[in-house]
């Protein structure tokens, strides 16, 4: 049955379709490409999205740019025109995903056969992967599934790795993600661990074939990273543990040592420490600023971002951060919340439309730890409000640096955004005075 | 080689969508809900443009009056395409009527909707009897029966059908007509500065940001004005203000925009025969002349004399080169050639050259013949964005700025591009 909770105003959620969902996890993949059989207003969509992160997106994302008229003759002839073009321009990608979007996945075309008789010197990948089959998060996983599948070798051809582990559900093109999956990669080897692959996230199609190589599956987004994990399982035996993300000192702490208690690690103490060192850093340095600004404090922080990054970051802005009288998170897809214990309301997108629709309209004097989606809802309204930008859409804030949310770098770099808006909001409080 | 542009289209239709048009007719039409009959996704895209609008709005330093109107979708899912969607559908609108008590539902559909049949004029019908309420829907579904404009215009016609009565005009008065970022944005503030400046009242703008119980007021103005251009909506509009002129009596400049300096002195001298304030237009003209002027001493001498090339990528029917040429003859700029992309089938590739031909007799290249010529060039005028990072490339956008105001904010653009020192190139925008 159709909840009418699911019916909200669209207008206080972005997310994008299936079809960059997919895109993005095969545009992960060094020197792949990605050829869209959709509308070309489609395609934009989806490509804005992808040059968010990587700025030559426009090179290796295409469209067979198909008239009306294919949905009822079918898409072959600008499929094969497009894919001819590809050939003499003599790239030469290291996979091809062909993707169709919604409208055109419902004729019937016979898409791998139009491709495989172009006899293609490189390989491919083929999959209907439009609105219909979901959000970003659903076409993500799709084609995860569908390379695997299809290139990833059977547990008897691969050599197993001591300590090794497959992060999954990561990207590049989640805000901040690059700089993310590095501090992430950074703290598990300084750890001892062994980074087998990152499906999605900067591995080699030849580094997803040894996906059975790995000890452990550690599911970082969950959204986008569980049900690579369950698939893995039940192909290779690897058992997984949905991590999260470790914002913050403890969380960090936290995070490393659940990895450990699963799959134990040579040197966890090594990176504790560095978590301790730099805990009594900014401590240190913090009690500077607290002596002149006082303590970080919000009336209310909103928190709105992908599932896994709103309930781990809700955690630790009020376990370490920042002191509040009201923590809400908003989470764009549904997980588990085995992550946050300290908001005082979790929603979903979705199924609290209603009630999420009635925050961004009402909500006064708030931090806003979101998107530029939320932020244009309270700026258009007047609403009293700071923010600080950690999803996509991100129009009030320029991010040039690599420098992470998660883990220790993390830890300062979040801290210092925070103190930066407290001290701002307290003297925009006096200007307007 | 040649000349490698960022974006290959090659495509003349299907290039845009239905449903964004319909959503952008009404979207701050107060008392109005939107129902994209569509996957979730689909609406997304519409809210991205709205967040677009609302920081491009903040970047020009203008604050949007008011917030654009619920837009609900109706979130078809794979099984709809087995079993239809007309029952989400009507649970959805159920829900609209219900959480926003509008005054009137306007329903865009999907081309996932056209493909598996849903008869959305049917239940539009239906629930305006249910709900005893106008629920205007349209007949293009996604890109498959029309782009971006059919949907708009289409929308547009339903609210002139539903809302408007002729009535008394009150003179020296008009109504704006288009999008164009709205009220706030740069053409309709320009535009209202100039038409002020002749004594003329602005009553509102039509479609989208006049409230619904407000549009029956449209009918009293004395003229309209098109926020338009000579590009694709140019027909479009032409229907528009006929419709408007013979079944209101609002009276109308065919075909005249303030797009370059050319064009923007002869709008504000019509608009001035149109409106009886000929007198006033020749004022404002001799004052726009001035501000005019003024900048353009202070441009010329970096300006003149440098090696510029033109670049151009879009058919005729998008983009009208005279404005642009305009500008480089003011400021003096010396025009080396004119390239014209690979995005071309050969019959419109000629008609750009006959266009251009008419204006100039500055060589004609192809991208292949071209390139080399970029490379002299202190400056590159570009309809599409080119990949040789070393170029200092300002982009032409589809919508360019207008009036006295918008050419000298080009005109800085091209002066500032010119000034600076950097050594590397890059993309500015407009």
């Amino acid at each position: 049955m159709y909840s009418n909770n699911q019916c909200g105003n669209i207008c206080h959620r972005v997310d994008t379709c299936a079809l960059s969902g997919a895109a993005t996890f095969v545009a992960g993949i060094p020197g792949a490409e990605v050829l869209v059989n959709g509308p070309l207003w489609c395609y934009f969509y989806a490509l804005r999205n992808l040059e968010h992160a990587k700025y030559d997106m426009g090179e290796r994302f295409h469209d067979c740019q198909p008239d009306n008229n294919a949905i009822v003759y079918g898409t072959e002839k600008f499929l094969t025109a497009t894919l001819q073009r590809l050939l003499d321009s003599g790239r030469k990608p290291s996979l091809l995903l062909v993707e169709s979007s919604c409208s055109l996945s419902l004729i019937g075309d016979d898409l791998a056969g139009i491709v495989r008789k172009m006899d293609l010197p490189y390989p491919f990948v083929t999959m209907d992967c439009g609105g219909l089959v979901g959000g970003f998060a659903e076409g993500y996983t799709k084609a995860a599934l569908a390379v695997i599948d299809k290139f990833a070798k059977e547990q008897e051809q691969v050599e197993p790795e001591q300590k090794g582990v497959n992060l999954l559900g990561l990207n590049d093109f989640y805000y901040n993600g690059v700089a993310d999956r590095k501090e992430l990669c950074c703290l598990l080897e300084k750890a001892g661990y062994k980074i087998n692959a990152v499906p999605g996230g900067g591995s080699s199609l030849e580094e997803l074939q040894q996906l059975g190589k790995a000890q452990l599956n550690i599911v970082c987004n969950e959204e986008l990273g569980l049900k690579i994990a369950q698939h893995l399982e039940k192909r290779f035996g690897t058992p997984y543990l949905v991590a999260g993300l470790p914002y913050g000192l403890q969380g960090t702490q936290k995070w490393l040592r659940k990895i450990n208690e699963v799959l134990p690690c040579s040197h966890l103490q090594v990176v504790l420490d560095e978590c301790e060192q730099q805990a009594e850093r900014l401590n240190a340095l913090g009690n500077d600023y607290r002596g002149l600004w006082g303590s970080i404090w919000f009336d209310k922080v909103v928190i709105a971002a992908n599932g896994t990054q709103a309930l781990c970051m809700g955690q630790a802005v009020r376990n370490e951060w920042a002191d509040m009288g009201e923590l809400i998170v908003i989470c764009q897809h549904d997980v588990q919340n085995t992550y946050c214990h300290m908001a005082d309301e979790v929603l979903l997108a979705g199924r609290d439309a209603i009630k999420i629709e009635g925050i961004l309209q009402n909500v006064e004097d708030v931090l806003l730890l979101g998107s530029s989606s939320e932020a244009s809802t309270l700026r258009r309204r007047g609403a009293r409000f700071t923010s600080c930008t950690i999803a996509y859409p991100a129009a009030e804030e320029v991010l040039l640096t690599e420098t992470p949310f998660v883990g220790i770098r993390g830890a300062a770099h979040m801290l210092q955004k925070l103190w930066n808006v407290y001290i701002r909001s307290v003297l925009d409080k006096q200007v307007s005075k | 080689m040649g000349i490698k542009t960022k974006r290959f289209i090659n495509s003349r239709k299907s290039c845009s969508c239905s449903m964004p048009g319909v959503w952008r007719a009404v979207a701050y039409t107060d008392g109005v809900v939107v129902i994209l009959h569509s996957p979730r996704a689909c609406a997304h895209i519409a809210r991205t443009m709205d967040i677009n609008t609302h920081y491009r709005s903040l970047g020009e330093g203008r604050q949007e009056e008011r917030a654009s109107v619920p837009l609900l979708s109706s979130q078809l899912e794979e099984k709809h395409s087995i079993f239809g969607g007309v029952e989400r559908l009507k649970q959805c609108i159920a829900f609209a009527v219900e959480k926003y008590q509008p005054k009137c539902l306007v329903l865009g559909n999907s081309c996932v909707a056209g493909v598996i049949g849903d008869d959305v004029e049917a239940v539009a019908k239906e629930a305006e009897e249910e709900y005893n309420l106008p629920v205007l829907t349209v007949d293009s579904y996604g890109f498959l029966d029309g782009e971006y404009y059919e949907g708009y215009f289409e929308i547009t016609y339903k609210l002139i059908e539903r809302f408007l009565q002729p009535q008394e005009h009150i003179p020296k008065t008009v109504v704006l007509l288009g999008d164009s970022g709205g009220p706030w944005g740069h053409y309709a503030t320009e535009a209202t500065r100039l038409l002020n400046a002749m004594g003329i009242n602005v009553i509102g703008q039509f479609p989208g940001y006049m409230k619904l119980e407000d549009l029956p007021k449209l009918t009293s103005a004395e003229a309209m004005v098109v926020l338009g251009g000579r590009g694709q909506t140019h027909a479009d509009f032409d229907k528009l203000t006929k419709i408007l002129e013979e079944r209101f009596g609002l009276k109308s400049l065919p075909g005249i925009y303030p797009v370059g300096w050319q064009q923007t002195e002869r709008w504000l001298l019509e608009i001035g025969k149109l409106l009886n304030c000929e007198t006033q237009a020749c004022e404002v003209l001799v004052q726009e002349r001035l501000a005019l002027r003024q900048s353009l001493q202070q441009f010329l001498p970096v300006t003149r004399n440098k090696k510029t090339v033109l670049c151009i990528g879009r058919w005729l029917m998008y983009f009208h080169p005279d404005a642009v040429l305009g500008t480089i003859k003011n400021l003096e700029l010396d025009l080396t050639g004119i390239i014209l992309l690979d995005a071309y089938e050969e019959e419109y590739r000629q008609e750009m050259e006959q266009a251009l031909k008419l204006h100039t007799d500055v060589p004609i290249y192809t991208n292949f013949d071209g390139e080399a010529l970029l490379h002299e060039a202190e400056l590159v005028l570009t309809t599409h964005e080119l990949q040789d990072k070393n170029i200092k490339q300002i982009f032409l956008p589809m919508l360019p700025k207008v009036g006295t105001k918008g050419e000298i904010e080009f005109m800085r653009v091209i002066y500032r591009t010119l000034c600076s020192r950097h050594s590397g190139g890059g993309m500015i925008y407009v």
